[in-house]
């Protein structure tokens, strides 16, 4: 409205510096065409709501992919990556949106809540979960229909090289040792979330009482290495996608690989199977809908995915990021998604939930 | 360090289309920075797509101009119309309005504008000669060095923002308390009243639009109502002669010289420290530079050195954000984050390596903040013109026209609907407060700063359960003995003002 009345002044003004005015104007405009760009990418999704008989069709405009972590993070750039391959695959442009904060669950919730017409999806990993358990909200993985999975990260238990040189501490079953001991570990994690499970799940399998660390919460992995390079902490969940530098250099010395396989890029590392503890559990980052999504839907949005995860270039793509193209349909996707939340409502307890 | 690779990087920098996005960015950055709620983090992420198909420099540079851009951007309507573009020009409101008010907008714009840029070349020299040896002694912060660091720019934050020393406690108090609200550093809910929305908090943004900009519309809502505006004045706006004292600004930064590379120093090393951020390093400076002025009294009534000392430190921060960023991989905030985003994606990873693998990348960085300063220098003094004439319309325009943008980019922010809302509820508290003459600055301080505090000092009885601990290490006693001191002073200071008064009234 405003720029009406910009407009109408400008015919009403016949003399002054006209420079002046277009210039006004222009920045006017531009500012405008930002802010609409801004809500634009946000709001087409949600305008419509589809025509669940009509699913035929799918997609007819743009699909919102929720990210419910800041910009930036490991999961918001392997999203946004994908997506770019999977939008090609489907004809409709794929809008990364993240809304962050409060353990994930305000992105999930926003999905959670949305209408069930695949076009608001969620991509996200364990987080959903351990916000369950951990008491943030009432609600898991059961509150969505699972598409498809995207990609495993296996994360890395690592101590820092002071600690690991002053304990003699280079493997899991080292750690394991030192705590049965009873010494003190401080080790760093983000409370309720995914590397908070890797640890204690890992410690449980191997008999040890997951309590017996001391935890120092971080938001995030960040910060987590910045402790770790100050000697704040002694140890933490890394993986490699974050951590690369940090064990190129030496200053972080990984104790296992939390996967069924060594890692291509440190073939040095032993999985912790190897190491004597049955215990493999890696991130795994996919795509969940509201519940109530047509079959028909769900199937496209993930055919999109499995076709856009054999191309090899961006198979590289995310094994350079330090994860691994691992594609399941919706309904191994589901059985997964049961299973490990079995595993993990077993162990809430002894997490300090 | 080896010349022959910095060269290569001016030479790389030097190139037109480098230029091009360095100057691009500033000018968006700026953009984003002068309107509450378009944050530079926001315009960052916009461009982060844009970097896909960009060169890893090049994609960096742009960011690095819509940070820098930003960073500065904020001072103008902070400066023009008393609401602060970003959190951490809210310090520049105290000075740069005022001056407004008195009819000098041009010249303290100026100020804030040199000094800004003034700021950004000191931080990057800093970043570029003293780099590793920050980070190193920013490691020696841990989280009970940062809580009473914090501590510390709390107590400033009341003695500075008001006459009323306990009108800027209760208002200080109020953002803490609002900071409560949402997930405890030890991962329970807390507060949310039983509605879901609240369980993420309130996150600044929304809450700095409401109690500046909301609160303002209320305010001339009011104004209209009591006396109508006179029609037809307002067409004169582009037409009036504005004239800038070019000439008087540069006087007054080099007359403020010692308080800008003051201000840039504390900047750039706050700016370097993970969690402590752009606004205690604003507050902090603001202070020093009180304290080291003679003419402390015209502090907050419209002296150049609040602006000199809130731009310089202000900008100063992006230095000290690159430090950690470069030197250890870790982002010092959202905006670096991104960036550490775009590289990876191009597969660089930052982290401790990064000096030895990419020396030409490293230093494009310092030539990039360089470039982006003098991006910021031209763009802005160009558009000085222009933006004095802000200023000139009429409120009735200009206050919604702002409001409109602000909440959409407080919607656009972590796109939910729940966020306007905030704006609208502290549109009204922010009114009620003003009408009681309680400062609004604290509520947002209390409220950035509120949840970084209470997070360290988990951290620190997590690590440790013994509160000694903040008084046996040297650093973390220094900043919470500074911080007695600063609140003693603070206590006469008003005492002998309130006196002072008293002996004028009788």
């Amino acid at each position: 409205m405003f720029i009406r009345y910009f407009v109408s002044k400008n015919t009403s003004m016949k003399r002054g510096s006209f420079i002046m005015k277009k210039a006004m104007l222009g920045l006017l405009m531009l500012v405008m065409l930002a802010a609409l760009a801004a809500c634009g990418s946000s709001n087409n999704a949600t305008a419509e709501t589809g025509d669940n008989g009509e699913t035929t069709s799918f997609p007819e405009k743009s699909i919102k992919l929720v990210i419910p972590y800041p910009p930036g993070g490991g999961t918001d750039v392997l999203f946004r990556l994908v997506a770019q391959y999977a939008e090609e695959e489907l004809g409709q442009t794929i809008v990364p949106t993240n809304m962050a904060g409060a353990t994930a669950t305000v992105g999930s919730r926003s999905v959670k809540d949305a209408d069930p017409d695949g076009y608001t999806i969620l991509g996200t990993h364990q987080v959903v979960a351990t916000a369950e358990h951990t008491g943030v909200v009432d609600y898991g993985f059961s509150a969505f229909d699972p598409v498809n999975l995207i990609t495993s990260t296996p994360h890395i238990p690592s101590v820092s090289k002071a600690f690991s040189e002053e304990n003699g501490i280079e493997n899991i079953n080292d750690l394991i040792e030192y705590v049965e001991e009873g010494n003190k570990v401080t080790w760093a994690y983000t409370v309720g979330s995914e590397d908070h499970y890797t640890i204690a799940a890992l410690l449980d399998a191997a008999g040890v009482d997951p309590r017996s660390l001391n935890y120092v919460s971080y938001d995030g992995t960040g910060p987590q290495y910045a402790a770790i390079l100050a000697n704040q902490v002694d140890g933490m969940t890394g993986d490699y996608a974050s951590g690369k530098g940090y064990f190129d250099e030496g200053t972080l010395v990984p104790l296992g690989m939390v996967d069924e396989e060594r890692n291509p890029f440190l073939p040095d590392v032993p999985t912790i199977i190897e190491q004597g503890t049955d215990f493999a559990v890696t991130v795994d980052r996919g795509i969940l809908a509201p519940k109530g999504t047509p079959e028909e839907v769900k199937e496209i949005i993930s055919d999109a995915f499995e076709k856009a995860l054999e191309n090899p270039e961006l198979q590289e793509k995310i094994e350079e990021l330090g994860s691994f193209p691992h594609y399941m349909d919706t309904e191994d996707y589901k059985t997964h998604l049961e299973e490990l939340d079995s595993k993990m409502s077993e162990l809430a307890p002894k997490m300090e939930f | 360090m080896d010349i022959s690779v910095i060269l290569q990087a001016f030479q790389g920098a030097l190139q037109p289309l480098m230029l091009l996005f360095i100057f691009t960015g500033v000018f968006f950055g700026i953009i984003a920075g002068c309107i509450p709620g378009f944050t530079f983090t926001m315009a960052i992420i916009l461009a982060f797509p844009f970097t896909f198909g960009m060169e890893p420099v090049q994609g960096l540079a742009l960011m690095i101009g819509i940070y820098i851009g930003g960073l500065s951007g904020g001072l103008i309507s902070g400066t023009l119309l008393g609401i602060p573009g970003t959190p951490s020009s809210v310090v520049t409101t105290f000075d740069g309005y005022p001056m407004t008010k008195k009819g000098e907008s041009a010249r303290a714009l100026g100020i804030g504008i040199l000094s800004s840029v003034f700021g950004t070349f000191i931080g990057a020299i800093i970043l570029f000669l003293l780099g590793p040896l920050v980070a190193k002694v920013s490691l020696l912060f841990g989280p009970w060095e940062i809580f009473s660091l914090i501590v510390f720019a709390l107590t400033l934050v009341a003695g500075l923002s008001g006459a009323s020393l306990s009108k800027g406690l209760l208002a200080g108090s109020l953002g803490l308390l609002i900071g409560t609200i949402g997930i405890s550093p030890s991962g329970q809910v807390r507060f949310d009243f039983g509605i879901d929305q609240l369980a993420s908090g309130f996150s600044p943004i929304p809450v700095l639009i409401g109690l500046f900009a909301l609160s303002t519309l209320f305010i001339n809502i009011e104004e209209i109502k009591q006396n109508m505006t006179k029609d037809g004045q307002d067409i004169s706006i582009l037409k009036q002669k504005v004239k800038i004292p070019y000439f008087q600004v540069i006087k007054d930064v080099y007359k403020e010289k010692w308080n800008v590379i003051r201000s840039s120093v504390i900047g750039c090393f706050v700016g370097c420290l993970p969690a402590a951020g752009a606004e205690s390093a604003n507050f902090i400076s603001y202070d020093q530079a009180k304290k080291f002025s003679k003419e402390k009294n015209k502090y907050g009534e419209g002296h150049p050195g609040g602006i000199v000392a809130s731009e310089s430190s202000n900008n100063a921060v992006a230095g000290g954000a690159f430090i950690p960023t470069i030197t250890l991989g870790i982002p010092g905030d959202v905006a670096q984050a991104v960036m550490i985003g775009a590289l990876i994606l191009h597969g660089i990873t930052p982290g401790p390596g990064l000096f030895n693998t990419q020396p030409i990348l490293v230093n494009s960085i310092y030539v990039a903040i360089f470039i982006s300063g003098i991006a910021v220098l031209v763009l802005q003094t160009l558009l000085l013109p222009l933006l004095t004439r802000i200023t000139l319309i009429p409120k009735t325009f200009l206050v919604p026209s702002i409001l409109f943008l602000s909440t959409v980019g407080a919607f656009a922010l972590n796109n939910r609907l729940f966020d306007i809302w905030i704006v609208f509820f502290f549109g009204i508290v922010g009114f009620l407060l003003y009408k009681i003459n309680v400062p609004l600055s604290p509520v947002i301080l209390g409220l950035i700063l509120g949840p970084t505090l209470e997070a360290e000092m988990t951290r620190a009885f997590q690590m440790n359960s013994e509160i000694s601990v903040f008084f046996t290490r040297p650093i973390s006693l220094l900043f919470l003995i500074l911080a007695v001191i600063s609140f003693v002073v603070t206590i006469i200071q008003v005492r002998k003002q309130n006196k002072d008064k008293e002996q004028l009234n009788v």
